[in-house]
């Protein structure tokens, strides 16, 4: 075969005359002012609501504000080098960050930069931050279980995958806690983790990480932060970001779980931006729109159709009280968003109830669906018990001549109470808060010193583990309760051989 | 809330703009109005003395009246009117805006030109052409400057858009290309 060279230069000099320089088109707008945070920029007329931006040095803004001589752009980092007059140009796309299976066990900020030092994240799927929720067709009832591993939220207020449950209490209550034991539980339970860290002291997350890490947990979590050096910007659209990287296994028929930690500091994040923004401050200062802010966030979570895939997107938004005031702005507004909520109480965490979960207040408006038959039949006069027993014990304190039946209620009252501790980071499978449940409800427990429960429990869960597995494994597969009787000799051989901690110091 | 300058030179410009157009005066005194805009560049105090409030109104009066007695006019009743608002600040912006609008209805677009190089006289009217049907304009205004960091071809800067096709921007898309 010969070359011909004539017929390729025929072509190459055809394709020579065909060939145009590209010049580069790009929209420009003039940078007027800026300062903490947020530029305003002259130009860039065609600017969309939410588009990315770029500055002359490489930082990325957001189009927030658009009025009529100018826009209000967020800057999404460094701003200190931006100044007057800079250029800043149009990038026609919206803010995105990276998702996909590369993220997990790693640590990101809000951009879904890398900020653990352990290289680049390789994934090319990128999401938008705000995407519009799914709607009623794609949706589906809660009806499958996520279990936390704490007795008192299991039985108390149970969580199904697809709900959105919010954690509230005071500061220093074990919100984060709640969560992080939630996250550590959710091993071998075919889950992925995204835990969101918003407006977190770096040390905080840091220690965070390392418990998730010794656990074992990292291995299905991703860590989004934006601590409190960063530009509020950033605190504002960690959520979003957090909730992108979900979507993207929800979407796959995973079931996800994200925590947003907390969502006061966003809005506070938000209420400082839509300031500077100048737009109108309402109640408490935040911006009109600071309920919207959370409820098209909190919306995204889901349990979708099977058409979808059937996977499932969890919330357990946090919001920090102060005092206790759960009639504030923010804390309004989350409790009516979420399906329910877990509240935290400073009091009996200080008494030493951990986790401190006040059983009147907190509810689930659609965990019970969820929650494991065998888990509904031990678990159901739980919170009638409590309720009864706290009544009695205020009033109890007056006087000491009781009669017979009110003796008991208190007895059991206080021996609910110790049951419902629990220590920290020590999930508990459900078949053994089922076991523990079921020796409190069914009189066991009775006639233990309050001091002795938690050896009991221990002693129990060991014995059986060692010669009653099939009844534990029974629960765990069928979701059923056991025969009675097969569970009734099993736990009564175990109180009968039990030693009390007094009986066994004094031999 | 006070509005800013450019909000109320854009409702002064506007009106200003459909009264000289219905009068076929546009050309005519869009030349007087560069003027005046000059003197208040050349004096950037101008403005601001006209609506200082500490200042005597006699003073004042006297300050505007050299520039009531230069024009006639549709002008004239300008000058009057936004003295007697207190918008004298706001002058340069109004004429701005003027300019904005009657560029537009002149289809005349304004350009930076950056080049590596000096471009000649013919290089230059070649560009216009170029433009002026790129952007559809009747008449295109370019001032030219020359920067040698951009390696070679030419930057057209106009009206919020830029136009890049110089070597630098080109070298640093293949760059991002092969490292990206």
């Amino acid at each position: 075969m010969s070359i011909k060279a004539e017929e390729i230069s025929a072509l190459i000099k055809q394709q020579l005359a065909n060939y145009q320089d590209e010049i580069s088109v790009e929209e420009t707008g003039t940078v007027t002012y800026v300062g903490d945070g947020i530029a305003r920029a002259h130009g860039l007329e065609n600017a969309l609501s939410g588009e990315l931006l770029e500055f002359d040095n490489g930082v990325y803004g957001m189009v927030q504000n658009l009025e009529s001589n100018d826009v209000g752009i967020v800057i999404l980092g460094d701003f200190t080098k931006i100044t007057e007059g800079d250029t800043v140009k149009r990038t026609g796309r919206i803010m995105e960050v990276p998702v996909g299976d590369a993220l997990i066990g790693r640590v990101v900020n809000s951009l879904g930069q890398p900020v653990d030092g352990k290289g680049e994240i390789k994934t090319d799927k990128t999401r938008p931050i705000e995407r519009k929720a799914p709607g009623v067709m794609e949706r589906k009832s809660v009806f499958e279980p996520l279990q936390t591993g704490m007795k008192a939220i299991d039985s108390l207020v149970p969580i199904g995958r697809g709900q959105r449950e919010l954690i509230i209490g005071d500061r220093k209550t074990g919100k984060t806690t709640v969560a992080i034991d939630t996250i550590i539980n959710q091993k071998d339970q075919n889950m992925i983790c995204v835990y969101v860290a918003i407006g977190q002291k770096e040390s905080t997350v840091r220690s965070s990480v390392e418990t998730l890490r010794k656990y074992g947990a990292m291995d299905y979590t991703i860590v989004v932060t934006a601590g409190p050096s960063e530009p509020a910007p950033l605190l504002y659209i960690a959520p979003y970001a957090g909730a992108a990287m979900g979507e993207e296994f929800m979407f796959n028929g995973k079931h996800v779980l994200i925590v947003y930690d907390d969502l006061s500091k966003q809005a506070d994040a938000y209420r400082e931006l839509s300031l500077i923004l100048r737009r109108p401050p309402g109640r408490e200062a935040y911006p009109g729109d600071i309920f919207y802010t959370h409820s098209r966030l909190l919306e995204r979570a889901a349990k979708l159709s099977d058409d979808l895939g059937g996977g499932s997107m969890t919330a357990l938004p946090i919001i920090e009280t102060k005092a206790g005031d759960v009639s504030a702005y923010i804390p309004t507004n989350v409790i009516s968003i979420t399906d329910g909520q877990i509240f935290l109480d400073s009091d009996s965490f200080y008494s030493g109830v951990r986790p401190a979960i006040d059983a009147g207040t907190s509810v689930s408006r659609v965990g019970g669906d969820a929650q494991v038959k065998a888990m509904k039949k031990v678990a159901g006069t739980l919170r009638l018990d409590l309720a009864s027993y706290h009544e009695l014990e205020s009033f109890a304190q007056f006087g000491s001549d009781l009669d017979e039946a009110t003796q008991a209620k208190l007895n059991r009252g206080a021996r609910t109470v110790e049951v419902l501790k629990q220590g920290l980071h020590s999930p508990l499978s459900v078949s053994k808060q089922v076991l523990i449940l079921y020796a409190l409800t069914h009189g066991f427990l009775d006639k233990i010193e309050l001091d002795d429960i938690a050896k009991f429990e221990s002693g129990l869960f060991d014995s059986f583990d060692a010669s009653h597995a099939d009844l534990l494994k029974e629960i765990d597969t069928t979701g059923q309760l056991p025969d009675t009787d097969k569970m009734d000799a099993a736990v009564s051989e175990f109180a009968q051989t039990f030693q009390p901690a007094e009986a066994a110091a004094k031999e | 809330m006070s509005l800013d300058k450019v909000t109320v030179a854009k409702r002064y410009s506007k009106a200003l703009f459909e009264l000289l157009d219905s009068q076929d005066q546009l050309d005519a005194s869009f030349e007087e109005l560069k003027q005046l805009r000059k003197v208040f560049q050349d004096n950037p105090q101008l403005g601001t003395a006209l609506t200082d409030n500490s200042l005597a109104p006699a003073k004042r009066e006297a300050l505007v009246k050299p520039l009531l007695d230069a024009t006639t006019g549709t002008v004239h009743n300008l000058i009057h009117m936004v003295y007697d608002y207190g918008r004298m600040d706001a002058m340069v912006e109004i004429i701005d805006q003027f300019q904005a609008l009657y560029d537009t209805k002149n289809a005349t677009v304004y350009a930076d030109v950056t080049s590596a190089v000096a471009l000649d006289d013919s290089q230059l009217d070649q560009l216009k052409a170029g433009y002026a049907k790129r952007v559809g304009a009747k008449q295109v205004v370019l001032s030219s400057k020359v920067d040698a960091d951009i390696i070679g071809g030419v930057i057209i800067k106009s009206e919020g858009t830029i136009y890049d096709g110089s070597i630098k921007t080109k070298i640093n898309r293949v760059r991002q290309a092969l490292l990206g």
